[in-house]
């Protein structure tokens, strides 16, 4: 869910609860996150936003090419941050710990809300089921004497996103000739046999043709 | 502060003694020609205690010093500026002032991580902005404090509870301590609720066993 606007007050109050107990956004060592988000800033926090500050402070202790060496990688801001309704827990912070105060009513009443909003969640992730074929490929060489450990390797080293290698075999079709039997797993929006033929025909040193011997929907 | 000849660290048993030897593989001395010899089998008669650092033919006794050695050959834990490296210096000796003593002393320890709770609330490290002796130092003399905080006293000194956290995570393994748990703010919340509420639940059964007791 990430901070609030990060100029504003309420951003600023975000961040400085987050960090009161970390001395990084994330992790224990200053990574991306921290870059990501002290670029976000337009200044020091005030002093009443101690936490806030000593971060900012600490951060700023390295120099615009330290920062941008950081290891992690760079994610947008919104994916760093409390998740879900943490950012309206201010009021605790400096108060009192009163374990039996009549505001564990509001806790639970969060804590509640927190968990219906991660249950449609996870319905909504549901629904979205991938459709996935399996396919049983045929590639047949030029000769006998073409070498079918390359072929293989340079088949497999067609990457796509949505499409998976699985085993392969080399079957013999006579004359001493064998094709690679190759399966693959493709995702039916992202991988079209069309792609598949012309990428493994492009390799037209060692294959002669491809045919597709199985198709089938998972 | 380069090293020519070979340096030897003669400990004893005493966990003192192990911290340094720690010190030595912490700050990546191990292949630099630092080596470490137990007293029992030294061939150097002329140590009278321990620990001693062994330089140059010279004898270099107490625990501080010997730290601050080792950290000056590490060129990463000695703060950026001659001035840090001092500041660094003032926590060695708070370590064998004020903490070591009073471990038993829950007043004193009540002082201690108040202290080290203000200092902490504006820092990350103690000195400078990167890890350096003086948080080395302060995290293996209050160890044993830290061990016996209750979840509200970690609450209580959060910046403590943040600084000690982030430094077990980076030295840890290499002293051979356990991590101590400090739970976020919202898990803590709950954890003591359920040491109260356990708490009262003992606190009712003995009451009802001294009623059974009684009407026997």
């Amino acid at each position: 869910m990430g901070f609030p606007d990060l100029k504003s007050e309420a951003g600023l109050t975000s961040l400085n609860n987050y960090l009161a107990d970390r001395s990084y956004i994330e992790g224990y060592v200053p990574s991306q996150a921290d870059s990501v988000v002290f670029a976000a800033l337009s200044g020091a926090p005030s002093d009443k936003l101690n936490h806030a500050l000593r971060w900012f402070s600490h951060i700023s202790s390295y120099d615009a090419n330290e920062r941008k060496a950081f290891p992690g990688d760079k994610k947008s801001l919104s994916s760093y941050g409390p998740a879900g309704n943490e950012t309206e827990d201010n009021k605790d912070d400096d108060e009192e710990f009163d374990l039996f105060a009549s505001d564990s009513e509001d806790e639970e009443e969060k804590l509640k809300q927190q968990r219906v909003e991660s249950y449609q969640a996870k319905k909504a992730k549901k629904a979205a089921v991938i459709a996935k074929s399996s396919l049983l490929l045929d590639v047949k060489p030029w000769d006998d004497e073409t070498d079918m450990q390359e072929m293989e390797k340079q088949v497999r080293a067609i990457e796509a996103d949505g499409l998976v290698w699985g085993a392969s075999k080399l079957k013999p079709v006579g004359y001493g000739i064998n094709k690679l039997q190759i399966a693959a797993v493709i995702e039916d929006d992202k991988i079209s046999t069309d792609f598949l033929e012309e990428q493994i025909t492009a390799i037209e040193d060692l294959v002669q043709s491809m045919d597709i011997a199985a198709f089938n929907k998972i | 502060m380069a090293m020519d000849q070979v340096a030897t660290l003669v400990i004893g048993d005493s966990p003192a003694d192990h911290e340094l030897k720690d010190m030595i593989d912490f700050f990546g001395l191990s292949d630099k020609r630092i080596t470490v010899q137990l007293k029992n089998n030294s061939k150097h008669l002329k140590v009278e205690k321990l620990p001693c650092l062994i330089l140059d033919g010279k004898l270099i006794y107490q625990y501080n010093a010997i730290a601050k050695f080792l950290a000056a050959n590490s060129s990463s834990h000695t703060g950026k500026s001659d001035i840090e490296w001092n500041e660094i210096w003032q926590y060695l000796e708070y370590r064998s002032a004020d903490v070591q003593p009073n471990t038993r002393d829950n007043a004193k320890i009540q002082s201690v991580l108040m202290e080290m709770n203000s200092i902490l609330a504006t820092r990350t490290f103690v000195v400078g902005f990167k890890q350096s002796l003086a948080d080395i130092i302060l995290y293996l003399g209050l160890y044993p404090i830290a061990t016996s905080m209750s979840c509200e006293s970690k609450q209580r000194y959060k910046h403590f509870s943040r600084w000690f956290d982030q430094n077990q995570y980076l030295a840890a393994s290499s002293f051979h301590l356990e991590k101590i748990y400090f739970p976020k703010k919202d898990a803590c919340y709950y954890e003591c609720i359920g040491v109260l509420v356990l708490e009262k639940q003992l606190k009712d059964l003995a009451q009802l066993c001294t009623l059974r007791n009684d009407s026997k």
